[in-house]
């Protein structure tokens, strides 16, 4: 019985021994090897990376973070040089920082058959003060070269003990094997999310933990100023999560992917609630109900969205004597839209300076623009919330955290509708939000802190008509006039087009755009009445728009404004396809032919879908006389579509180019 | 005394009292072609000592509309050597009347490490303002003291393309009696005065109008008013330094930057001549430590204090095996001389644009380095910082340029490897077959040479999706393209990087009333028109040329003839020539054959237009089809 056990115990050992991973012990396998085992192609691996985060007290600072990390790094080839320098983000935050230390590192390479160690020394790691909310460390490695396996660790202390970083699992490089583990003591309860292709999976156990406490006492009178060390011994369980994945493929960006961290693997641990010994319980976040009271009952949002004294005397001017609460609307958002200048900085509450000074100031971030305006509408006797968003660039708020809304937007509930607003932009209007807001579902808080959500993108199409008229010439050439509307989306588009440049460049930039075009008397309608739609008309002599073979000229019938290249080039594609918002074209088009030749033949009508009517494209060519005229439209109802849609869209594509490409041919009568 | 004092301090008080900065003094003439203006701009500086000056600027700049406000300026670097004194910034609204101040603890402090650096002791002071009105006007003083007088302020009276200024002075003094050399550049055509003593140099500018910036144009740099400025004897990051020439300042570089640096241990020494040991040719010797650098070092830059100019040791580089361009020439150097190979460290500005050192006017210049390796027939050059080029290839990055080459002996200024417009050759060789389906099959072999080479060969190092980018953005005028096997050979020996590649396309063909419409060109088209230049001020510059020669081989479709023959076509013009031809070799095969050649040159102003021209014949020539007929 007893060899048993011991048998038992050495096979128990051994097993655990062979799975763990040792800083500095490599294998000749893994310096020897030439090509990653899975990606070919790549040009280097992470082969491991462990962290493991536990937490300290001390009587004095009380609890702190630490992480311990270790990677292991493979370089292939030498385009994956870049990944032989590790660079460590470390936040600070009013006074306190997180602090890098114990940074080891050692690189082997395999020379003559033998491996060959090189040490990471101090001249190889840099702490830069980068501003005062950030710093970062800099390790970079000695003796790298093509093969070089690299092991660095390093230990980030933190104060700031609420907050941990994402734990990223993929990377542009694969992944073998990943390992994490966190020491969580009772007293923190963390809300963990997994996104990613590839979904994590934790294990979860409890493991009692005890410290010893010392901390000075004042004598319980406090009248004698005596204090007296004294320790105990604070006795509490911890929950342990462990995650274990291995080969962990690479992702890289794709056109037309709107954040990909939306799709790589990782793990988020938010702060949900706190109990600490003889303290209240304090609840963080846990639900997206939860965030948005939380989010609410931030100084820096519920209370500067109540304040009202610093606008009342303006406000009360502008809705004087309006009624209607959509022209009060529209009075209120105008005077905030001129008034106030977006600082570039997004952010989901009022900065420090607060929102009456950013008023006073004519400027200040995405909150502190959107929720003076919310709160005015209030104020004028409107059913009006503040939104919370995710912007593009913050990704799709998959699951509920406070980090997941870094913006704010406006919303007025009229009937069974929402009318969003944002004031940060020059060029929007009520309904019309900027690209970087429309992303999937925003979180509306009401005055009681409950809160719904929202759909951001839009539902009406944003459109863009075209009116030509032109007259084909025997030599090739084309001479006529355009009219193109643009409305919502697109018109806010070309409105901040124009904003960036001057009139003349952009009428180069669009000659440019059409090959060999010259516009003149271009003209532009409705540019400052936002509400109606941008209208820009000109005249155009484009040549050799039309080929000349033999005796007969042969164009596309929908000339310059013919889509001629694929979006979609790529064969396969790994994530959704997002388009911001729904989109028509629509093209009305009529050609007069030179005299002295007749229409020998035109493209046939067509009309291709795309699957669930999400898309649709239909064209129409008909001649009478010396006229010809064309009707296409090209739909996009829909502005996200996943991936297996992919074949279907770039089918659509080429079948929508295929038929633009067609041509009217003219012979002579 | 002390009465002075205080009627001087009046006097300056009303003196900043009485700036009016209202927008609408600005003189129209000021407000074309520009997005901000330069109301006032003065430096005045005092050099005190060899390593001391002062310098105390006054900038004010109108902003006229969002894309201005990259000429506020409203910043200031520092570091250890280099000493902010007072800053200071006010904002003003289009009225002239003062809205906000910022004081010295208003700006941000920020470290200014650039891209592509790992860590640098620079950092920046700067101003964040959101403008709340166009236009408005920043008011930035500010002062500095620094050790480092080795590059004495150069002055730019216009500051770049859509800008222009009102008032710029530019005041220079020496109080410690070393020379200084100055050099007025393209002041003629404008209101600027210059005084020189031997002390002293004031010069002053007015209503300098905005410069609007054309495609295909000479640098901004060559046409813009300004002053260069250079003391024959500096300080550096605590070395002393000499410039009366070229060749001095090549003295000084190498006596206190280099010597010393190139020591190598006894075991490296030996290894590299194990390594060399049977070749006799220097070039070889050359290729094989070439190669033992980019298998064994990497790019990693850190500058810190006189690190910013002084190569970190060869000793050092061998232990870490990494450092900056300075450190792996020196380095290179160093490993060429134990294996008996003479080198030279040697300054270069590199960019795409080309930028010559002044060799009128010697000073500190530059921003990379290079290594120049001088043998009886020609110069190897090596660009120490790369992995991957091939000996003796320099490519857009530093070709073609006065060179400053730092000898033992002193400077020298040289130029470095020139590409004449037919050594950038690309020449294709391709096959395919039409079906009558429209769809196209075929192979296509490029192989490329001179700066096309420089252009191509990281291509090797693509992954799959990257290449299928590439080529599909490469033949982007060939829709539903599907690319087959892509092959690679590198041939780093005599510089030729060759691609073969397969590739099919749906449609590629249009059919019409039974007849297919075919563009005979699939391979190498080259679209691209230079943008119509409105009023055209400046003249053209074509930086690089090129010549490219192509031979397709067309097998057309069982049963389908040519209608008719498409005529030989040649172009001959001053910028370069174009030549196409189509011939049945035998029924049913076609070949195909094209010339480009561009070449490169400045010529004048009204040349743009031809130019504009004959690419647009090129590109409709391209684009050009035939039509097969049914037997």
């Amino acid at each position: 019985m007893k060899v048993r056990l011991l048998i038992l115990l050495l096979v128990g050992t051994h097993l655990t021994q062979a799975n763990e991973v040792k800083f500095g012990k490599v294998s000749e396998q893994e310096v020897a090897e030439t090509q990653h085992h899975l990606e070919p192609d790549a040009d280097a691996a992470i082969l491991y990376k462990k962290e493991r985060v536990f937490y300290n007290y001390n009587a004095e600072q009380g609890w702190s973070l630490t992480k311990e990390a270790h990677y292991r790094i493979k370089i292939y080839n030498k385009e994956g040089f870049s990944w032989a320098t590790l660079q460590i983000p470390l936040y600070a935050s009013q006074g306190d920082e997180e602090k890098i230390a114990n940074v080891k590192g050692i690189t082997f390479n395999m020379i003559d058959g033998k491996i060959v160690e090189e040490k990471l020394k101090k001249d190889g790691i840099f702490v830069e003060e980068v501003n005062k909310y950030r710093n970062k460390a800099s390790i970079t490695m000695p003796e790298v070269k093509e093969g070089s396996v690299l092991d660095i660790e390093f230990k980030v202390n933190s104060p700031l003990y609420w907050y941990m970083d994402d734990f990223r699992f993929q990377y542009s490089i694969p992944v073998n094997r990943v390992d994490l583990r966190l020491d969580i003591p009772q007293y923190f309860v963390f809300k963990r999310h997994s996104k990613g292709y590839y979904p994590i999976q934790f294990q979860q156990s409890r493991e009692s933990r005890s410290i010893n406490i010392s901390y000075r006492t004042e004598d319980v009178a406090g009248k004698l100023g005596k204090t007296s060390r004294q320790s105990h011994n604070l006795s509490f369980y911890e929950n342990v999560y462990e995650v274990q994945a291995s080969d962990l493929p690479s992702m890289v960006e794709e056109e037309y992917t709107s954040n990909i961290n939306n799709y790589r693997s990782a793990i988020k641990f938010e702060l949900a609630s706190t109990q600490f010994p003889n303290r209240p319980y304090k609840d963080y976040s846990l639900t997206w109900e939860g965030v948005a009271k939380s989010i609410y009952e931030y100084e820096s949002f519920g209370t500067e969205l109540r304040r009202e004294n610093y606008y009342k005397d303006e406000v009360d001017q502008i809705i004087d004597g309006i009624t209607d609460d959509r022209e009060k609307a529209k009075l209120i958002f105008e005077f905030v839209q001129s008034k106030m200048n977006w600082n570039d900085y997004y952010g989901v509450t009022c900065s420090r300076d607060g929102i009456k000074k950013a008023f006073k100031e004519g400027a200040g971030n995405a909150a502190e623009i959107n929720l003076m305006l919310t709160s005015m509408f209030r104020y004028a006797g409107l059913n009006a919330n503040p939104i919370l968003v995710s912007t593009r660039s913050n990704g799709i708020p998959l699951f509920p955290t406070t980090d997941g809304f870094n913006y704010v937007i406006a919303g007025m509930e009229v009937l069974d509708n929402v009318i969003l607003f944002d004031a940060t932009e020059k060029n929007t209007i009520p309904g019309v939000l900027p690209n970087r807001a429309l992303n999937w579902m925003g979180r509306l808080v009401r005055k009681d802190g409950s809160s719904s959500q929202v759909e951001l993108t839009p539902k009406k199409l944003s459109k863009e008509i075209h009116y030509v008229t032109a007259t084909i010439h025997e030599d090739g050439s084309v001479d006529g006039k355009t009219r193109t509307q643009y409305t919502n989306q697109l018109a806010l588009e070309l409105r901040d087009k124009l904003e960036k440049t001057d009139e003349e460049t952009y009428l180069e930039n669009m000659e440019n755009q059409h090959g060999e075009m010259e516009i003149d008397g271009y003209e532009l309608k409705n540019k400052e009445q936002l509400e109606k739609p941008m209208i820009e008309t000109c005249d155009f002599v484009k040549e050799n728009q039309c080929e000349i073979i033999g005796q007969k000229i042969y164009f596309k019938p929908m000339l310059f404004l013919a889509e001629s290249s694929n979006p979609f080039k790529m064969e396969k594609r790994e994530y959704p396809v997002d388009f911001s918002f729904p989109r028509q074209k629509k093209y009305m088009i009529s050609l007069t032919i030179p005299e002295g030749y007749k229409v020998e033949s035109l493209p046939e009508s067509a009309v291709v879908q795309l699957p669930e009517n999400s898309g649709k494209f239909s064209f129409k060519v008909l001649s009478q006389g010396n006229q010809i005229r064309v009707n296409a439209t090209t739909e996009l109802n829909s502005a996200f579509f996943p991936v297996e849609y992919y074949d279907a869209l770039k089918e659509y594509y080429k079948n929508l180019i295929l038929k633009q490409s067609e041509k009217v041919v003219l012979s002579k009568v | 005394m002390r009465i002075l004092t205080f009627l001087l301090t009046f006097l300056s008080f009303f003196i900043s009292f009485s700036q009016n900065y209202t927008y609408s003094d600005i003189p129209d003439e000021l407000l074309v072609n520009a997005d901000a203006v330069v109301r006032l701009d003065k430096m005045d500086v005092v050099v005190e000592a060899r390593d001391q000056m002062t310098v105390t600027s006054i900038r004010v700049v109108t902003v006229l509309n969002e894309n201005g406000n990259r000429f506020v300026h409203a910043s200031a670097y520092y570091d250890d050597g280099h000493k902010i004194g007072s800053i200071e910034a006010r904002i003003y609204d289009r009225n002239g009347e003062e809205v906000k101040k910022f004081k010295k603890k208003d700006f941000f402090d920020q470290s200014a490490v650039g891209g592509g650096t790992l860590y640098s002791d620079s950092r920046v002071m700067y101003m964040r303002y959101t403008p709340t009105e166009y236009p408005y006007t920043v008011e930035f003083t500010d002062s500095y003291v620094t050790t480092n007088t080795a590059f004495a302020p150069s002055w730019n009276f216009i500051d770049g393309y859509r800008v222009s200024t009102e008032q710029s002075e530019f005041n220079f003094t020496v109080n410690c009696g070393i020379p200084f050399r100055h050099k007025n550049l393209n002041l003629d055509a404008y209101s600027i005065t210059v005084e020189v003593s031997d002390s002293e140099l004031r010069s002053s500018g007015t209503n300098l109008k905005a410069f609007k910036s054309e495609p295909l144009s000479p640098s901004f740099q060559s046409m813009a008013p300004h002053i260069k400025l250079a003391l024959e004897e500096f300080h550096l990051e605590g070395v002393d330094g000499t410039a009366k020439s070229w060749e001095d300042l090549g003295k000084w570089m190498y006596d206190k930057l280099l010597v010393g640096q190139g020591n190598l241990d006894e075991h490296t020494i030996q290894k590299v001549q194990e390594l060399v040991k049977d070749l006799e040719d220097p070039r070889d010797k050359v290729s094989k430590i070439y190669q033992y650098v980019q298998d064994n070092t990497r790019y990693i830059s850190v500058q810190l204090g006189i690190g910013g100019w002084m190569p970190i040791s060869a000793i050092e580089v061998d232990r870490v095996k990494y450092g900056d361009c300075k450190g792996l020439t020196n380095y290179t150097m160093a490993l060429l001389k134990a294996v008996g190979v003479e080198s030279y460290y040697t300054v270069v500005h590199a960019g795409s644009r080309k930028r010559d050192l002044d060799a009128e006017f010697p000073s500190m210049q530059g921003n990379h380095v290079i290594l120049n390796i001088p043998l009886d027939e020609d110069d190897i050059w090596l660009e120490c910082t790369s992995q991957v080029t091939p000996v003796d290839h320099l490519g857009t990055f530093t070709d073609n340029r006065n060179v400053l080459r730092v000898t033992p002996k002193g400077g020298e200024l040289i130029r470095s490897k020139q590409y004449l417009d037919e050594d950038n050759h690309q020449g294709s060789k391709g096959e395919y077959v039409v079906h009558e389906n429209g769809r196209v099959t075929g192979k296509v072999t490029i192989a490329s040479t001179g700066i096309q080479y420089y252009q191509k060969f990281r291509n090797g190092l693509k992954s799959e999706i990257e290449k299928e980018e590439y080529y599909k953005e490469y033949w982007n005028y060939v829709n539903n393209l599907t690319l087959g096997k892509i092959e690679f050979n590198n041939d780093k020996q005599n510089t030729v990087f060759v691609e073969e590649i397969e590739i099919e396309a749906d449609n590629y063909l249009s059919n019409m009333d039974g007849k297919l419409f075919l563009a005979p060109n699939l391979y190498n088209r080259n679209l691209i028109v230079p943008e119509r230049s409105r009023s055209r001020k400046t003249d053209l510059v074509i930086s690089r040329g090129y010549l490219d020669e192509d031979e397709f081989t067309i097998h057309l479709p069982e049963g389908y003839q040519l209608e008719n023959l498409m005529e030989p076509l040649k172009l001959e013009t001053t910028y370069g020539s174009y030549e196409i031809s189509l011939e049945q070799k035998e029924p049913g095969i076609l070949v195909y054959k094209r010339k480009l050649l561009v070449k490169s040159g400045q010529y004048t102003k009204e040349d743009y237009k031809p130019y504009r021209d004959f690419r647009k014949q090129v590109a409709r020539y391209d684009n050009s089809r035939i039509i097969l007929t049914k037997l």
